[in-house]
């Protein structure tokens, strides 16, 4: 029972990192929205390189937070596939109610940061449909008012 | 939800197409002057209130503003005025340098150097007709080069009149344009809306304005404008005023007005400036350059022409050119002073020599006439001319004076030496000839002269009232009481004066010739000692002048012989030559080693020859002949225009005179009449180094090159700031085209940047995507 007491106490400070996580990359996105909205091309990349850092260490958070229910898994003898931290919990009885309440804050902090994300991802996509279409439109006038600084190559036996 | 995420998404393709709207007016407006870049500034939209929470509803577009400099545009607006000035200046004055500054042969240098040297091949050959009208030809196209500048330049002026009335009207044709922009502009902004196209168009239109003259602007509150030139309202937000050019009857000079009753706006810059500039300064100032060079160029030639003889000798009438003018308005010509009768030419004080000349016996007698600028007449001029024997004055009706000879006597201005200037016989002539020294001759109340003649002795009293002043008695006062004297004639003596000498003659000439100075109170104020025997000679000494007198001073230099003795036989024989103050010029031996008739040179100049025959220093033998530097000290001649060379007094006027046009004869070439006499041409040939005092000391060809230089040295410094101001300006334009123009490159990558912003953004958000549902797939 110790194990899984210890394994238990693990598996919330990984979910308290994954909600300090979310916290920071809701943030991010915001940051993100602002760019989208200003249309400024440079803050646009800037906050998205900032998010894509926050970002780096989620799939080691993820390997972290697998192993754990992984070894949870094996101390209750069910396969891992079938746990959440839901399920987790109710299994610990008492021992779980904190890892409970850490899921509560971890459902609000993703919900915030994915619609944040949902929100620019529409906007972004929206945007860069409009620029492909209006660029490929621009490059064409572009290239059709102006001679070829070479001149245009002839069929010399024509 | 979704209507929200809808409404977001809207918002975007909005701004989206303002950016694009905005991007696609700058590609298209990249090559339009004065054009600024526009961008699109974006905000978030104003959320709104949902059930409590602040829904946020994305972006929208806010104002389409211009990439603008004030500060620069400003700037350049003054540096375009600047640089509308130099341009225009830098146009005229080359337009100005191709007329004076024609170094072909068309031009004034190869013209003046033609004339020089067809002066100089003359001089070789005087009385040759082809080489005559050669000079007379080449004299006529320097004239008529002249003229032809003077003419462009004239003409100039009236197209420049021109160019400023269209450079005026372009003005007023902007300020209108500005005007109306100024009401268009606050409408619409009035509206909550940028006019950016607007206000490039005048901005452009004011730096065009700023090309054509100097002005301020002013930016209003709402958005017109005022502008200024030279500080008078020419657009306000309400009003157009208009310039007008006029000319200032009272000066001549061009006037900016603000409307034509308006206040006078001293316009200094743009081509407007330039244009005011060109007429009231550059323009006024070559003409007089030239006018000054012509009138000079006239002046020179005639000082030497009018003074010199043609080849066909005296003349026997002359006709003045310039008509005398009632410059005092009495009602009457002929009582204005000489120096100011309207003549085109100062008349100063000095001294005029005439020579006439009785043309059957070539006998010339030289007289000089003194005048006072502030004091002789025309009618005192005249009278002094008339009053030579053989020479008449008058004036016609229309106020030319006419000089004319008597029957058989012909006349002359010439500095020549008298030829044969011992006319009377004092110098070891052929009468028994007593001269005194020169006096004046105190003499007291009751003096007496003893003589003795063929009929026997005789005594004449001086009494006080034949002289104006009895102790400071004159040759000529003693002269006349002499020869009213009833035994001094009757003993066949004549008395006669020369150089300040009384002078005792018998009336016949030879060895028999005889009288007596016996003795009287008034010898010794006469200088004559008591019992002097004077003798005539059967031969007569004869002197003959030659050469061209080249002395600076005009006088009259005095022969004595330093001892009684015959010319080419007595040893030590000598002659002294004084000068007007007493000064010895030369001592010339012509004694037992000289032989008679042979030249004798004498300073400055002068040739003398004497022929056999006796001096005597003891009778007082002595002559006395004029050195002229200068027959006409006083430019009366030229003034009048008494055989000038060029008529004319300016540029425009210049031309040679008629007659000698129609006739190269009349060409003064000599001094003496003589056909092969040359002296005249060698002086005007002097005038091609000579300083000529009305150019500053230049000569002729230096003070031309002088006048076209400066014109070249004008331009010169025009170009070098033109090139400074221009390299400033676009130094300022690369400036406002880095901030505001429009670059079609910057403006595609741009665009680029922004599809590209938005591409990877809305990749990334996927990945994010699949992050979220991992980790909300564990909860």
């Amino acid at each position: 029972m110790s194990d899984v007491r210890a394994t238990l106490r693990q598996l919330e400070g990984c979910v308290q990192e994954e909600i300090g996580a979310q916290g920071r990359a809701a943030e991010r996105l915001e940051a993100q929205a602002e760019a989208l909205r200003t249309g400024d091309p440079a803050a646009l990349a800037a906050s998205t390189l900032e998010l894509e850092r926050e970002l780096a260490a989620a799939p080691a958070r993820a390997e972290r937070r697998a192993a754990l229910v992984r070894a949870l898994a094996a101390r209750w003898s069910v396969d891992p596939r079938s746990l959440r931290l839901s399920s987790i919990a109710l299994r610990a009885g008492d021992e779980g109610r904190r890892l409970e309440r850490l899921r509560e804050d971890l459902r609000g902090a993703t919900a915030r940061a994915a619609r944040a994300m949902r929100r620019n991802a529409l906007v972004a996509r929206l945007h860069q449909r409009a620029w492909s279409e209006v660029l490929e439109g621009a490059l064409a006038t572009v290239a059709g008012d102006e001679a070829l600084p070479g001149g245009q190559l002839v069929d010399a036996e024509a | 939800m979704s209507s929200l995420s809808l409404d977001i998404g809207l918002r975007s393709l909005l701004t989206a197409q303002s950016n694009l709207e905005t991007i696609g007016h700058n590609v298209a407006n990249a090559s339009t002057p004065g054009y600024s870049r526009q961008n699109v500034l974006v905000s978030a939209a104003p959320g709104f209130n949902l059930r409590g929470l602040m829904m946020g509803r994305g972006v929208q577009a806010d104002v389409v503003q211009r990439t603008v400099d004030q500060l620069l545009q400003n700037r350049i607006v003054r540096q375009s005025s600047s640089l509308g000035r130099l341009g225009a200046r830098l146009s005229n004055l080359s337009e100005l340098e191709s007329y004076v500054g024609s170094t072909g042969d068309s031009g004034v240098p190869a013209r003046l150097a033609k004339l020089f040297a067809d002066l100089s091949t003359l001089s070789t050959a005087p009385a040759d007709p082809l080489l005559r009208s050669g000079v007379v030809q080449s004299a006529d196209d320097l004239a008529g080069t002249l003229n032809q500048i003077a003419g462009n330049v004239q003409q100039l002026r009236k197209d420049t009149v021109g160019a400023l009335r269209a450079n005026v009207d372009a003005a007023n044709t902007l300020a209108k344009r500005i005007g109306d922009l100024n009401r268009r502009i606050p409408e619409i902004e009035g509206g909550g809306l940028q006019a950016n196209d607007l206000r490039d168009q005048r901005d452009q239109a004011v730096r065009e304005l700023a090309e054509l003259i100097d002005l301020q602007v002013v930016e209003e509150p709402f958005g017109a404008v005022r502008v200024l030139v030279g500080g008078h309202m020419l657009v306000s937000p309400t009003k157009v005023g208009e310039l007008a050019v006029q000319s200032d009857p009272s000066t001549g000079e061009t006037v900016l007005r603000m409307g034509a009753k308006g206040p006078t706006i001293a316009a200094k810059g743009g081509g407007i400036g330039a244009l005011i500039e060109l007429l009231d300064d550059d323009l006024p100032q070559l003409a007089g350059k030239l006018d000054q060079y012509a009138r000079n160029l006239a002046l020179e030639f005639n000082r030497r022409h009018t003074t010199g003889v043609p080849g066909s000798g005296p003349f026997t009438l002359l006709t003045a050119q310039n008509p005398i003018q009632d410059t005092n308005l009495s009602g009457f010509l002929g009582d204005e002073l000489i120096s100011a009768a309207g003549l085109p030419f100062d008349v100063s004080s000095g001294a005029l020599y005439v020579n006439v000349t009785e043309l059957a016996t070539g006998a010339v007698t030289k007289q000089k006439i003194s005048i006072q600028a502030s004091k002789t007449s025309v009618d005192q001029f005249i009278a002094a001319l008339d009053s030579i024997e053989g020479l008449n004055a008058k004036l016609d009706p229309q106020g030319h004076l006419q000089v004319f000879g008597d029957p058989g006597y012909g006349f002359d201005f010439s500095p020549r030496l008298d030829p044969d200037p011992d006319a009377l016989g004092t110098f070891g002539g052929g009468q028994a000839t007593l001269s005194t020294p020169a006096g004046p001759f105190a003499l007291a109340i009751g003096d007496t002269l003893d003589l003795s003649g063929p009929l026997g002795p005789f005594s004449i009293a001086f009494n006080a009232a034949d002289f104006a002043q009895l102790g400071a008695a004159t040759a000529d006062e003693l002269a006349e009481v002499l020869n009213a004297d009833a035994n001094f004639q009757a003993n066949g003596l004549v008395a006669s004066s020369s150089a300040g000498r009384l002078v005792i003659q018998t009336q016949g000439s030879g060895a028999s010739q005889t009288f007596t100075v016996t003795g009287g109170s008034a010898l010794p104020a006469l200088g004559v000692a008591p019992g002097t025997v004077v003798n005539g000679h059967d031969s007569e000494v004869a002197a003959a002048l030659s050469g061209v007198y080249t002395g600076a001073a005009s006088g009259t230099w005095t022969l004595q012989p330093l001892g009684d003795g015959t010319v080419g036989t007595t040893p030590g024989l000598a002659v002294q030559v004084l000068d007007g103050a007493g000064q010895l010029v030369a001592t010339l031996d012509v004694g037992a080693g000289y032989t008679p008739g042979d030249e004798l040179v004498l300073p400055d100049g002068v040739r003398l020859s004497l022929g056999p025959g006796q001096l005597s220093a003891s009778q007082g033998d002595f002559l006395a002949f004029d050195v002229v530097a200068d027959a006409d000290e006083t430019d009366v001649l030229a003034a009048l225009g008494l055989n000038v060379l060029f008529t004319g007094d300016d540029a425009d006027t210049l031309a040679v005179r008629k007659d000698i046009l129609a006739d190269p004869s009349r060409l003064a070439a000599g001094l003496g009449g003589a056909s092969g006499d040359a002296q005249n041409l060698l002086r005007m040939l002097e005038l091609d180094h000579s300083a000529v005092a009305g150019l500053q000391g230049d000569s002729l060809a230096e003070h031309y090159a002088g006048l076209s230089g400066d014109v070249a040295l004008e331009i010169s410094a025009a170009q070098s700031t033109r090139d400074a101001e221009q390299q400033l300006l676009a130094s300022l334009e690369d400036r406002r085209d880095q901030l505001s123009g429009v670059n079609i490159d910057e403006e595609l990558v741009r665009m680029i940047e922004q599809e590209q912003a938005y591409a990877a953004a809305s990749q990334f958000l996927r990945v994010v995507n699949d992050l979220q549902t991992e980790l909300l797939n564990i909860l």
